[in-house]
C-alpha cells in the first residue's frame, strides 16, 4: 500500500470516527482544556501508531483503545489531580460506546445543523458564544448580565433539546 | 431515557468542568454501578462534542474536514496538466490578492505572524520537534500529511512544529517567560528556545514541550501577558485583552531603574525611534496629549510586559537618571519588576538544572540539613544504599529557567480507606514547586515540597518549605517530617547553571561561600 494511500485511508477512518472520539474523551475528561490537549495527543498517537491496527478490527475500538491509554497516562502524570473518571467508570463508558455505535456522522451533522437552525436567536448566541468563541461560562456570563449557574443550565437544556431534535429528525429519515 | 435529577446534575457540572472532588466521585461510582447514567453522559458527550466540532470557528476547519472526507474525484489522466494549471492559477491569484495583516486585522489586535499560501506551503512542518530533541521527522515524507492534519486539528494548532514569528512575539515571549510573571503549574516542561539557523535571516521561536502543543503554549505565555492568541490559516493573531480595574486603594507607588538597554530593547522591539521626546506628561488630559504616530516607552513597557497599558495608574519617567516611577496596583508593579529586571539582564538569563533524590528511610536516623560537594554526596548516598530498609526512590530531573517555578513528582498508585470507610485508589509520593534563581554565580533554591495524598486520606499530608543557596554542582540535603508512621524521607537537590548551549556556565566555581540553609517547617 502507498504511503499516499495510508494517509488517505487514515484520514477516512479517522474523520468518520472523530465525533465518536471527541465525544468519549469529552466523557471521560472534565476540564475543556486538558479535553483538546488529550484529543490532540490521541490523534497524534493514532497517526503514530497506525501501521499497528488491524483493518479487520473496527476502527473504533483500536482508537478508543489508545485514548484509554493516553488517559490513563495522563491520570498517571497529574497525579492528586482528579482530573478523568476513574478505571472501572472510563470501561463502563467505553463499553457503552462500543455497544451503541453513533449514527452515520454525515447524517447527524446535517440533522444538527437543521436544528441549530431552529433555535431561537437568544439560544443560538449563547452557543455561538460558548462553541465559536470558546467563552467560559463565567465570560458568558458576564457579557449576558446572567448568573454562571443559569448560564450552564441554560446550555444543559440546550444541549437536551438538540439531542431530541436529532434523534426526531433521523427516525423521521429512517421511516 | 429518563434519569434521576441529581444524576443530571452531576453529568451537566462534570461536562462544564465545574465539578467539585465528591461530585465527580460519585459521578465515577454512579457511571460504573449503573449502565443507564454511563449511557447518559455518552449521550450529552456526544452533544458537547458534536457542537464543538459543528460550531469551530474555522471555517478552514470545515472546508479541510468536507475536503478530506469527500470521496476523491475520478479524473481522466489526460487533463492532470490542465488541473495543475488550473490550481497554480487560482493558487497565484489568491497569493497576490492576498489582504495584508493590517488591513484586516481588528483594531486592538496585533499580527504576530502572517504567512502567504505559498509561504505555508513552502515551510511546511519541515523540522518537526520532539520533546527537546532536534532530530529529523523519523516519519520521513509524512510532511504533506502531517501539515494537512495540523492545519486541520483545533483550527491550526499544531503540534512540535517550529514557528516562525515576528520579532514582537520573540520578544514578548522570552520576556514574559524569564519574568516568570505568572507561576502557572501547567508551565512546568515549558521551554522556549531561539534559535538562528545559518541559512535563515530570521530568528525561529521554537517551542518544545513533550505534553503540550505549540499553539497552547503560545497561548499560555500570552495569557500571562494578558492576551489572547488566535489562529487561522495564515496568520497567528495576538488579541490584547482590557484590563482588569484594581480595588480601590490599592494603588502603590514604586521606583524603576531602567538604564540605555532597556530604551535600546524597545528601540529594536518597535524599530522605532524612542528618545525622551516620547515620553507623554502624564498630567495631561486625553484631549491636551499631543497625537502621535510613536509609541510612548510606558506604551512599549505595556506590550513588552503584556500590560496594555498601566491601568488606573500613572507614571513618571526621567531620562536623565533613567528612573520610571509608577503608581500602579501591586501585581502590575509585580509584572512590573519581573519584565525589567528580565529585560535588563539582557532578556536571556539562563536555566538551572536540578536533579532530585529521595531517600525514604526509618524514623528516628539522625540526619542533618547540610550542604554538600560532589564527592561528599556521593559517598552520602552511597552509605544509604548499603543500608538495611532504606528505600532509594525515583530521581527525578528538571531544567529551570532562572526565576521560574517548577514542579517535580514522584509518585505511586496505591489504594488508600478514607475516614467515611471508602475503599479509593490514589497517589501518594513529593510534589516539589521550586522557584531557581541564580544570583552571580550561585543559585537560590526557594520552594515547597508536598508529601503525600488528599487531606480526606488517612495517610498524613505534611507540607514543608525550603531555601537553599548553592554553588554549582553542590548537594542541599534536608530531612521531612514523617509521612507514615516509623517513616521519613531525605531530600536531596543537586542544581548545575546551565548556559544556552546545555554546557554547565561555571567549569571552576569560585570559593562563594554557602548561605545556611532552612529548613522544615
Amino acid at each position: 500500500m502507498s504511503q499516499r494511500t495510508v494517509h488517505t485511508l487514515f484520514l477516512r477512518l479517522y474523520l468518520s470516527h472523530e465525533q465518536d472520539l471527541r465525544a468519549f474523551v469529552t466523557a471521560v475528561v472534565p476540564d475543556a482544556a486538558i479535553r483538546e490537549d488529550l484529543y490532540q495527543e490521541v490523534a497524534v498517537a493514532l497517526w503514530r501508531s497506525f501501521h499497528t491496527y488491524d483493518a479487520a478490527r473496527p476502527f473504533g475500538s483500536w482508537a478508543r483503545g489508545v485514548a484509554m491509554n493516553k488517559v490513563r497516562q495522563y491520570r498517571r502524570r497529574l497525579f492528586r489531580a482528579p482530573v478523568t473518571l476513574p478505571e472501572e467508570a472510563m470501561n463502563a463508558v467505553a463499553a457503552i460506546f462500543d455497544r451503541e455505535s453513533s449514527p452515520e456522522e454525515s447524517s447527524r451533522a446535517q440533522a444538527l445543523a437543521a436544528c441549530l437552525s431552529e433555535l431561537p436567536e437568544k439560544s443560538s448566541q449563547l452557543l455561538t458564544l460558548r462553541y465559536q468563541e470558546s467563552l467560559s461560562a463565567q465570560q458568558i456570563a458576564a457579557r449576558t448580565g446572567k448568573s454562571p449557574d443559569a448560564i450552564y443550565q441554560t446550555l444543559s437544556r440546550l444541549r437536551r433539546v438538540l439531542e431530541l431534535c436529532i434523534r426526531r429528525r433521523l427516525t423521521k429519515e429512517t421511516l | 431515557m429518563k434519569q434521576e435529577p441529581v444524576e443530571n446534575d452531576l453529568i451537566d457540572a462534570w461536562l462544564s468542568g465545574q465539578s467539585p472532588a465528591a461530585a465527580r466521585r460519585a459521578l465515577g461510582r454512579a457511571v460504573a454501578g449503573d449502565s443507564q447514567t454511563a449511557a447518559a453522559l455518552v449521550e450529552q458527550a456526544r452533544m458537547e462534542a458534536a457542537l464543538r466540532i459543528h460550531l469551530a470557528p474555522s471555517a478552514l476547519a470545515a472546508a479541510t474536514r468536507a475536503a478530506m472526507t469527500a470521496p476523491a474525484r475520478v479524473r481522466p489522466a489526460r487533463l492532470w496538466w490542465l488541473a495543475a494549471a488550473g490550481a497554480a492559477g487560482v493558487a497565484a491569484a489568491v497569493f497576490f490578492a492576498w489582504p495584508s495583516a493590517k488591513e484586516t486585522a481588528p483594531p486592538d489586535t496585533t499580527v504576530i505572524a502572517k504567512t502567504t499560501p505559498r509561504e505555508m506551503r513552502r515551510l511546511g512542518p519541515r523540522e518537526v520537534r520532539s520533546g527537546q530533541q532536534t532530530a529529523a521527522d523519523p516519519k520521513a515524507g509524512n510532511h504533506s500529511l502531517e501539515s494537512r492534519l495540523n492545519q486541520f486539528w483545533l483550527n491550526g494548532e499544531t503540534r512540535h512544529q517550529t514557528l516562525k514569528l515576528g520579532a514582537a512575539v520573540q520578544r514578548l515571549c522570552s520576556s514574559i517567560e524569564d519574568a516568570n510573571v505568572l507561576k502557572r503549574p501547567e508551565l512546568k516542561s515549558l521551554n522556549i528556545e531561539i534559535q538562528k539557523p545559518e541559512d535563515m535571516e530570521e530568528p525561529q521561536v521554537i517551542f518544545s514541550d513533550t505534553g503540550r502543543t505549540a499553539g497552547r503554549t503560545l497561548r499560555l505565555i500570552a495569557a500571562q501577558a494578558g492576551a489572547k492568541i488566535s489562529y487561522d490559516d495564515s496568520k497567528i493573531v495576538l488579541v490584547l485583552r482590557k484590563p482588569v480595574p484594581p480595588e480601590k486603594g490599592i494603588i502603590d507607588t514604586a521606583p524603576y531603574r531602567v538604564g540605555p538597554a532597556f530604551l535600546a530593547d524597545l528601540t529594536e522591539l518597535t524599530q522605532q525611534p524612542v528618545d525622551s521626546s516620547d515620553m507623554v506628561d502624564p498630567f495631561l488630559s486625553d484631549a491636551e496629549t499631543p497625537t502621535k504616530d510613536k509609541p510612548s516607552a510606558v506604551e512599549m513597557l505595556a506590550k513588552v510586559s503584556g500590560l496594555r497599558q498601566v491601568p488606573w495608574g500613572d507614571w513618571t519617567y526621567d531620562p536623565l537618571k533613567g528612573k520610571l516611577t509608577i503608581h500602579a496596583a501591586p501585581a502590575v508593579h509585580k509584572r512590573i519588576a519581573n519584565v525589567l529586571e528580565a529585560l535588563n539582564d539582557g532578556g536571556n538569563p539562563g536555566q538551572i538544572s536540578m536533579e532530585w533524590k529521595f531517600i525514604d528511610i526509618p524514623a528516628g536516623l539522625k540526619v542533618e540539613d547540610q550542604i554538600l560537594d560532589n564527592t561528599e554526596f556521593q559517598a552520602f548516598t552511597r552509605g544509604f544504599s548499603q543500608m538495611a530498609g532504606v528505600d532509594l526512590m525515583t530521581m527525578p530531573s528538571i531544567i529551570s529557567g532562572n526565576r521560574s517555578w517548577t514542579n517535580t513528582e514522584s509518585t505511586k498508585e496505591i489504594n488508600v480507606v478514607t475516614e467515611n470507610g471508602e475503599a479509593v485508589t490514589d497517589f501518594t509520593g513529593i510534589r516539589i514547586g521550586t522557584t531557581a534563581a541564580l544570583r552571580g554565580e550561585v543559585m537560590v533554591l526557594d520552594g515547597t515540597t508536598d508529601i503525600g495524598i488528599p487531606k480526606d486520606a488517612v495517610v498524613q499530608h505534611t507540607m514543608v518549605d525550603f531555601s537553599a543557596t548553592l554553588q554549582d554542582n553542590q548537594t542541599a540535603v534536608f530531612l521531612l517530617p514523617p509521612h507514615k508512621p516509623g517513616r521519613q524521607i531525605i531530600g536531596t537537590v543537586t542544581a548545575r547553571p546551565i548556559t544556552a548551549a546545555g554546557v554547565p556556565a561555571l567549569d571552576d566555581p569560585s570559593g562563594v561561600p554557602s548561605l545556611p540553609l532552612r529548613s522544615g517547617k
